[in-house]
């Protein structure tokens, strides 16, 4: 049983990971309508900025910062070359396509400045904590407590906010949102600003938990973040964040009665049998319950 | 001089067999697969593991059998049609357009993930070694000799496939998929059966990339998980964009392009000294393809030998990649049925 509840604990920290960066993607996904390939570059930036910060200062907030900053130069940068196909009328699957290529031009282009070794962050001893049955370190607390702090400023954001209203009128419907006055262009830009940069904190925020930083540290964990958002049903925001506890938990938790290296394995697995039987997330929404 | 040639040639035909399968999957069928690597791979290992033997002992794998080359070929491809099949029942059902593509990349990462860590499987890491050089047994040619049987071998299987797949792409089977690929529900009211053609053509991409892998593991002689990885099927992609989408004559001219292209552009690109001194050129190889693949799609999205289409002149509704060109009320209009049709 001690056993089980450290499984939860690692598995809490891993669902963490996964909520930003899930939340991030779904997101993006439902304002722009794209299905964004090199999400996962996204995030490897991010762990790759803060190692070249760590030369500088040993800060961690300043590089969590700049984190941010590059997952967010990296999202506007594609989405300055999506926005030309766009406008030759390109249709939804050559925009995938084309994210495709942009990862694995990312992808590559780390591989050539850092090289294929793995690196890791020269991180201060965390303190542990006894937290009800689980065992945590203080980093791992900071990890959870700035997952939910980010969870907590999307809800605030999408249902108080003037800009949130706007997002989710353009996610439902571009035609009616123009119409009613919203610049649909902006709104998608700035969503991708605010994703780009989750993508890169989270980036930053697996490295820190994995422990080895490579050039496919975030595209081996794309399909991890692809398995939550499904479970929460493409698009869903706070389907994503359900999505994320769940992978997380059963990744962790499985780790310790199955051969760690099939756990990928059951999450991919889990994302299959969503796709194939529930590709509308596993909790409705209400008007589809309806139709 | 005439080694090199041949074996350039070699690795280029037998690529030329993996372009042909994701061309019928995602040209004709219209369903972007990215697992094409994974049938590949369990075509080499089944050829592999029915001729290469028995293991010796700190090795393991299945079957180890000294067969006929050419059966061996024959399992390789009912393997590679039976894994097409388990996994087209599981996601042709449901999943289009970009849910596939992720989908079928999740099957590739637990086919791999199985056999690089399930031992007595496939030998995870080590791999199957021993692969004896095709009825080398039989002909006792010289290694010159012998390299240019093979390319000779190869190229008359490659013609049967080019020939069965022009007679697939023009048989009615082949119309009711590329109906079906470009507008599914006017096919269905026609009575096509959607999900059972794409599985059928699913199936067949499969058992053709299979065979293709067959022949790969005859030149390499080995075959373990460092030998495909779920990236090269970008190069595959890369190849058919640039060729021509759904034209297989294009396909192979496009497979010849990015392999002359990538062999002997890297070869003039001097060798930079990277941060820990690693081998570069794959890395700028992948580079290239990228943005190779994206120029294509931005400026000649057909492809250098475009698709042939039955009704060329007539008025055409729909193209796979760009919005027809019309108002832009009327684009909307038919798009927004589209999709409210696919839901």
């Amino acid at each position: 049983m001690h056993t089980f509840f450290l499984g939860v604990g690692f598995g809490l920290v891993t669902a963490s990971v996964l909520a930003i960066s899930a939340v991030a993607l779904t997101l993006q996904f439902s304002v722009t309508d794209v299905p964004n390939f090199s999400h996962g570059e996204l995030m490897t930036i991010g762990a790759y900025t803060v190692l070249e910060a760590q030369t500088l200062t040993s800060n961690l907030v300043v590089g969590a910062v700049l984190a941010a900053a590059s997952g967010a130069i990296l999202a506007l940068i594609l989405n300055l070359v999506l926005r030309r196909f766009m406008r030759a009328g390109a249709k939804r699957f050559v925009l995938f396509v084309i994210t495709i290529a942009y990862g694995l031009l990312l992808q590559n282009v780390y591989q050539l400045v850092w090289g294929v070794d793995t690196r890791a962050y020269t991180l201060p001893l965390s303190q542990v904590h006894h937290v009800g049955p689980m065992i945590l370190t203080g980093r791992q607390l900071a990890i959870i407590a700035i997952a939910v702090l980010a969870m907590l400023s999307i809800h605030v954001m999408l249902k108080y906010t003037r800009f949130g209203k706007a997002q989710r009128a353009v996610a439902d419907n571009k035609d009616l949102a123009r119409v009613r006055g919203i610049s649909v262009g902006r709104v998608v830009t700035i969503t991708w600003l605010i994703t780009g940069s989750m993508a890169g904190l989270a980036g930053f925020i697996l490295g820190m938990t994995v422990g080895a930083i490579t050039p496919t540290l975030g595209f081996n964990f794309l399909l991890t973040v692809f398995a939550a958002v499904i479970i929460g049903g493409l698009g869903k925001p706070y389907g994503a964040m359900a999505g994320a506890l769940i992978i997380g938990l059963v990744t962790e938790v499985s780790a310790l009665y199955i051969d760690p290296d099939y756990t990928t394995v059951l999450a991919f697995a889990i994302l299959l049998l969503a796709l194939a039987f529930r590709p509308q997330g596993l909790v409705a929404t209400f008007r589809e319950v309806q139709a | 001089m005439t080694q090199y040639v041949t074996s350039f040639l070699e690795v280029g035909v037998v690529f030329m067999f993996f372009t042909i399968a994701l061309n019928i999957r995602w040209g004709w069928a219209g369903d972007l697969d990215l697992s094409v690597f994974s049938y590949i791979a369990v075509g080499a290992y089944i050829t592999a593991v029915f001729v290469a033997g028995k293991p010796t002992p700190p090795d393991e794998w299945i079957i180890g059998l000294r067969w006929p080359f050419l059966v061996a070929l024959l399992a390789s491809m009912i393997a590679g049609g039976a894994l097409s099949l388990l996994f087209g029942m599981l996601a042709l059902r449901r999943l289009r357009g970009d849910y596939f593509a992720i989908g079928s990349l999740c099957f590739t990462l637990i086919v791999y993930a199985i056999v690089s860590q399930f031992l007595p499987l496939f030998d995870s890491f080590q791999g199957v070694t021993g692969v004896p050089q095709p009825f080398e047994g039989t002909l006792k040619l010289s290694q010159n000799a012998y390299d240019i049987f093979y390319l000779v071998f190869s190229i008359a299987v490659l013609g049967v496939v080019y020939a069965f797949t022009q007679h697939i792409y023009r048989s009615p089977f082949g119309r009711s998929l590329r109906a079906i690929r470009d507008d599914p529900e006017a096919a269905l009211a026609f009575g096509r059966n959607v999900y059972v053609s794409k599985l059928k053509a699913y199936v067949i991409g499969g058992m053709l990339a299979s065979l293709g892998g067959g022949l790969y593991v005859g030149i390499l002689g080995t075959w373990n998980p460092f030998a495909w990885s779920s990236s090269e099927t970008f190069l595959l992609l890369c190849a058919v964009l640039i060729g021509g989408i759904a034209n297989t004559k294009g396909v192979l001219l496009g497979t010849f392009i990015v392999m002359v292209a990538l062999t002997e552009a890297t070869r003039y690109i001097p060798a930079l000294p990277g941060p820990s001194g690693q081998d570069d050129s794959e890395a700028i190889q992948y580079i290239i393809v990228s943005l190779l693949i994206m120029a294509v799609l931005r400026w000649r999205p057909q492809g250098i030998l475009p698709e042939k289409r039955d009704l060329d002149g007539v008025a055409q509704s729909r193209n796979l990649w760009w919005r027809p060109q019309g108002t832009l009320a009327e684009n909307r209009d038919r798009d927004s049925l589209a999709e409210s049709g696919k839901q």
